[in-house]
């Protein structure tokens, strides 16, 4: 929702003078937040003139048109124009000679940020821009807007009675500042028994209305069922314009009541697709199909529980106008019934003599046992100031005493009535909710914290730590396959109804993407591929291991390079522990597969590769289910090697990786058991099978002296433990 | 040139040691031959012996023996992990040492309508399960839309002990802009027994350690279906506001659905891709799914 500061002020009294303009519009916007209306951003007004085009002569061999646009003192003098007449140029074609015409002046930025300043184009000086083409009448000739800020409001879906400006105001008066009184007087001639003078918001529904010649009547309807003021009727039919999008001279008030409530908004599908707000194309596409009122219909009636959808039909002549009432239910229910009569031309009759028709609300009251708040929120506030507070916001409020109440040592609480305009508030813990927003969520934000010491920036991921040393990059891509890549047999993948892309099938398997990145590499001119991508398949959801490795393995500067071959990706799996089933498997696609689905390795010939690179290639891929394994780590010096295969897993780590090792060996929960093969640090074998952190503490502890031949690695170990030990 | 050319050329009395250790290859003795020519005839003299000593063994050497070039320079690996994998690992590491159990697998991806939707009264006409915003499958299931799709199975799970765990995977939007992916990362963290002031100690504990310092936060009441109440939490950073994620106490009706005794839970979620790129100052949330892999390289030096 869109406001102006003005506008709001038409409604709300600040009680606090603020002198600075920027200072005053962030303290509102501070405070509209506390109380859950985001202010998404606010920007300054932007000035428009309205100018009379005299003449317009199309400059030769260009698209350009030359205007001569007369202005009135008061532009001339603010916008500092030497005369009357200027001279803008223009390509639009529909911009006519006598009309009058909305320009943004020179030294002033447009709606979409463009600054004007006076240029030369085709020895023609320009002297402002021209916004769009508008039915202009004599009337608006002159400065066009006035200067105001927009404040962009972000509003909760759970708050479909705030809608409009008076509503707002009224919830930041209950934080800061006071509310204006509203002029409402009751036609006595219909009953209607509305009660206005305890209004805490006023709701409002949208209606469009086919012809425009309609419209008057349409006021008339519902002036005559006192279901509009002026004021309000003024307001909301700008809030209306503000959320489409419509240019800014609605927005003053003057020339609105000028036009005399005959046709105030053309809001035409064309002139809507043609506007320049880039940053409303989705409510302007919306509208185009009439779904933005669909949608705001769906959300109030969503709220209501009502199924029913107001079909609303597309006409170029169509009107957006809002009504509003003080309660949803009468006035969707209104809603409907005048648009039937709208329909039939039946406007003339007095038509609605009693209240039969309206829906009744039915409010229910909510006992809050005194000790809710602590027990849910950890604050406690005493029951006469909470009653005070619901109080402010329209609800009626008793304090009683009960016994037994479930779920609560307490002896008293309050018994509430909700105000009929708030169907969010249905039970205790909304009154809470509503409690500490009146009295501020500064008081749940009250405790300093600590840093912890427990983040760790390195983690230890032994597959992904080797690969990376070995030159591997890992890749990350979205889940999303086009047809022609799914891998296995694309009866078993996951299809998606609603795709924004192609992309409509969930992958079964890394390969595509990799393939993907692969080509990326080898076009800006890569002749080694070295990728991997760790992520999900579906429809399994198990986390898989892609690795892809291709094209020329450089060996040394001087040494001829070699085509990377199957025993490179080979080694690599034997390094990382990963076998691989001698079992051949037949594939749609490839031919030479080996393992099973799980855990395969494949070969991509020079020709099966045509279809996913620019430059094709050998390539070899392995593909297995990965898992963060935490487990049997033999630390080695530098230059070591280790031959037996003892253990199921065993990375080789350079001596800088002892650190990572034991950073990792410490933060991690379960550790079980120690064993040492040296006394020295050179040579560690941890098991991480079955243990306790405890044991791994201690142990270290009693090993300190040995570690003090080596004063870095001692360093490292010291800070670790009294991070532990913090703890 | 070479370093050690340039080295040599600058430190006259450095050739003898560097020539009779043979740490020049011929390249660079050629350039330091073509070097000397331009040189006074005391040194020329005094230097060209070493040269051309230097050379003659290299070559001698290499002739007899066969032995390569040792001080040859090796072409480093250069491969990295990828940020996102690695910043999620960070956070799971540190819940577990916080004591939270792990529970991220405990729900499905591609889920049902029942615990996406339902369970968080997320009733069948609200504008959430529009199409614009939910991916459906065509057997009737979807991919889920936020890490929530867990609290239903977690409560369901531990409905006779305290719960203290957190879930973090991926979810989907149907989305796609300079701010949003269709598949993003979530964190959902849920405490038993804990009130709000608790959970706004325990955001502000996370966001310490996550950010290194001390953030300033704001709370911002706000509406979520499955908490009552439910705020917003925004850190102050760059000047401004920024949100970066939703807490409340889980909502009675969501109980009511799994047909269990209410209880306080406090519950959070929050995107993970967004607090790293405010951590890392990250501008383009896409760069996190590419298949680009230089700019997995470029990420990866961020850490």
């Amino acid at each position: 929702m869109k406001i102006t500061l003005n506008w709001l002020k038409n409604h709300w009294k600040m009680n606090k003078k603020i002198d600075n303009y920027v200072n005053e519009i962030t303290y509102i916007s501070e405070n509209l937040a506390a109380l859950g209306f985001e202010v998404d951003y606010w920007s300054f007004y932007k000035p428009v003139v309205c100018g009379e085009i005299l003449e317009k002569i199309a400059i030769k061999k260009t698209k350009l048109y030359q205007c001569l646009v007369r202005i009135d003192d008061q532009c001339k003098s603010l916008f500092n124009y030497e005369s009357n007449l200027i001279t803008i140029l223009t390509n639009a074609k529909e911009f006519l000679q006598r009309d009058y015409v909305l320009f943004t002046p020179m030294g002033h930025l447009t709606q979409d940020n463009i600054f004007i300043e006076s240029r030369k184009i085709c020895n023609v000086l320009s002297h402002g821009m021209f916004i769009k083409s508008e039915n202009l009448c004599k009337e608006d000739f002159g400065l066009y807007s006035v200067q105001d800020t927009i404040l962009k409001i972000d509003l909760p879906t759970n708050r479909p009675e705030i809608k409009n400006v008076r509503s707002l105001a009224q919830e930041l008066s209950y934080r800061i500042g006071e509310m204006k009184l509203l002029n409402i007087s009751n036609n006595p001639s219909y009953n209607m028994n509305i009660d206005l003078t305890n209004s805490t918001g006023i709701d409002i529904a949208f209606l469009q209305i086919d012809k425009l010649n309609l419209l008057n009547p349409m006021i008339e309807i519902l002036r005559s069922i006192s279901l509009l003021s002026d004021n309000i009727y003024d307001n909301l039919y700008q809030y209306v314009l503000l959320d489409l999008g419509i240019s800014l001279h609605i927005y003053d008030q003057k020339n609105w009541l000028t036009k005399n409530n005959k046709i105030v908004i053309q809001t035409s599908s064309n002139d809507l697709i043609n506007s320049p707000m880039n940053t409303r194309i989705d409510h302007i596409n919306k509208y185009k199909e009439n779904e933005i009122i669909m949608h705001l219909n769906n959300q109030i009636s969503y709220q209501l529980g009502i199924q029913e959808k107001l079909e609303l039909s597309k006409n170029t002549e169509s009107v957006v106008m809002a009504i509003s009432n003080e309660r949803q239910k009468i006035n969707l229910n209104i809603l409907k019934y005048i648009t039937t009569l709208v329909s039939s031309y039946t406007y003339s009759e007095p038509f609605y003599k009693s209240n039969d028709k309206c829906a009744s609300v039915t409010r229910s009251k909510v006992f809050l046992p005194h000790d809710q708040l602590y027990s849910s929120c950890g604050i406690s506030i005493s029951l006469y100031e909470m009653s005070s507070i619901l109080k402010t916001i329209g609800c009626e409020v008793d304090i009683i005493r009960r016994e037994n109440i479930h779920n609560s040592h307490a002896q008293f609480g309050l018994e509430i009535i909700p105000p009929h305009d708030r169907c969010d508030l249905n039970n205790a813990m909304d009154y809470i909710e509503e409690i500490i927003r009146i009295k501020g969520v500064e008081i749940l934000n009250k405790k300093t914290v600590l840093k912890s010491h427990i983040w760790n920036e390195n983690i230890y991921d032994p597959m992904v730590d080797y690969l990376a040393k070995l030159g591997f990059i890992e890749i990350n891509s979205f889940p999303f396959l086009e047809k022609q890549e799914i891998f296995w047999k694309r009866e078993n993948s996951i299809q998606l109804l609603n795709s924004l892309t192609n992309s409509k099938y969930m992958r079964d398997s890394l390969l595509p993407n990799l393939l993907k990145a692969a080509d990326k590499l080898l076009n800006i001119g890569q002749k080694e591929i070295k990728l991997f991508e760790i992520n999900e398949i579906y429809p399994s959801e198990e986390i898989h291991i892609g690795i892809l490795i291709g094209g020329q393995k450089q060996r040394s500067p001087i040494n001829p390079k070699r085509a990377i071959h199957i025993f490179d990706l080979k080694t690599i799996l034997s390094q990382l522990g990963i076998k691989i089933e001698n079992k051949y498997i037949t594939h749609p696609k490839y031919q030479n597969i080996l393992g099973d689905k799980d855990n395969f390795i494949l070969q991509i010939t020079k020709n099966e590769s045509k279809s996913y690179l620019r430059k094709s290639m050998e390539m070899f891929y392995y593909e297995g289910i990965y898992k963060l394994h935490k487990p049997t780590v033999t630390c080695l010096s530098e230059h070591t090697t280790y031959k037996s295969y003892t253990i199921n897993r065993l990375f080789f780590i350079s001596w800088s990786m002892i650190e990572k090792i034991l950073g990792s060996v410490i933060n991690y929960r379960l550790i079980d058991q120690v064993k040492i093969e040296n006394s020295y640090i050179t040579n560690i074998v941890i098991n991480y099978n079955q243990a306790s952190q405890e044991d791994m503490v201690k142990y270290l502890l009693n090993q300190l002296e040995t570690f003090l031949k080596n004063m870095e690695f001692l360093f490292i170990l010291i800070y670790h433990i009294t991070n532990l030990l913090i703890q | 040139m070479s370093k050690k050319v340039e080295f040599l050329r600058n430190n006259l009395n450095k050739w003898e040691e560097y020539l009779t250790q043979n740490k020049l290859t011929n390249i660079e003795i050629k350039s330091l031959r073509s070097f000397l020519e331009q040189k006074p005839e005391k040194i020329k003299k005094k230097l060209f012996r070493h040269l051309s000593l230097s050379s003659k063994k290299h070559q001698k050497m290499k002739h007899k023996t066969n032995l390569c070039d040792l001080t040859m320079k090796s072409q480093p690996f250069i491969g990295t992990g990828h940020f996102l994998r690695k910043i999620r690992q960070q956070i799971e590491n540190y819940m577990e040492n916080r004591g939270f159990i792990n529970e991220s697998h405990i729900a499905p991806l591609v889920d049902n309508t029942y615990y996406n939707f339902t369970v968080l009264n997320i009733h069948e006409n609200h504008p959430a399960r529009d199409e614009q915003q939910t991916f459906f499958t065509t057997t009737g299931k979807l991919l889920r839309t936020q890490t929530s799709n867990s609290q239903g199975r977690i409560f369901k799970k531990y409905h006779d002990r305290n719960i203290k765990v957190f879930s973090i995977g991926k979810v989907f939007r149907n989305d796609s802009d300079k701010t949003h992916t269709p598949t993003f990362h979530q964190m959902e963290i849920l405490i038993s027994n804990c009130s709000l002031v608790k959970l706004i100690h325990e955001i502000k504990q996370f966001l310490y350690d996550f950010f290194g310092r001390e953030r300033k936060i704001r709370l911002r009441p706000s509406y979520f279906p499955f908490t009552e109440p439910s705020y917003e939490v925004d850190i102050w950073m760059n000047n401004q506001w920024l949100e970066v994620l939703g807490c409340g106490i889980t909502s009675q009706a969501v109980f009511k659905e799994l047909n269990l005794p209410f209880r306080y839970v406090a519950a959070l979620g929050c995107g993970i891709e967004r607090l790293a790129m405010l951590k890392y100052n990250l501008k383009d949330i896409r760069n996190l799914y590419s298949t680009s892999a230089q700019k997995s390289l470029q990420l990866g030096e961020n850490l």
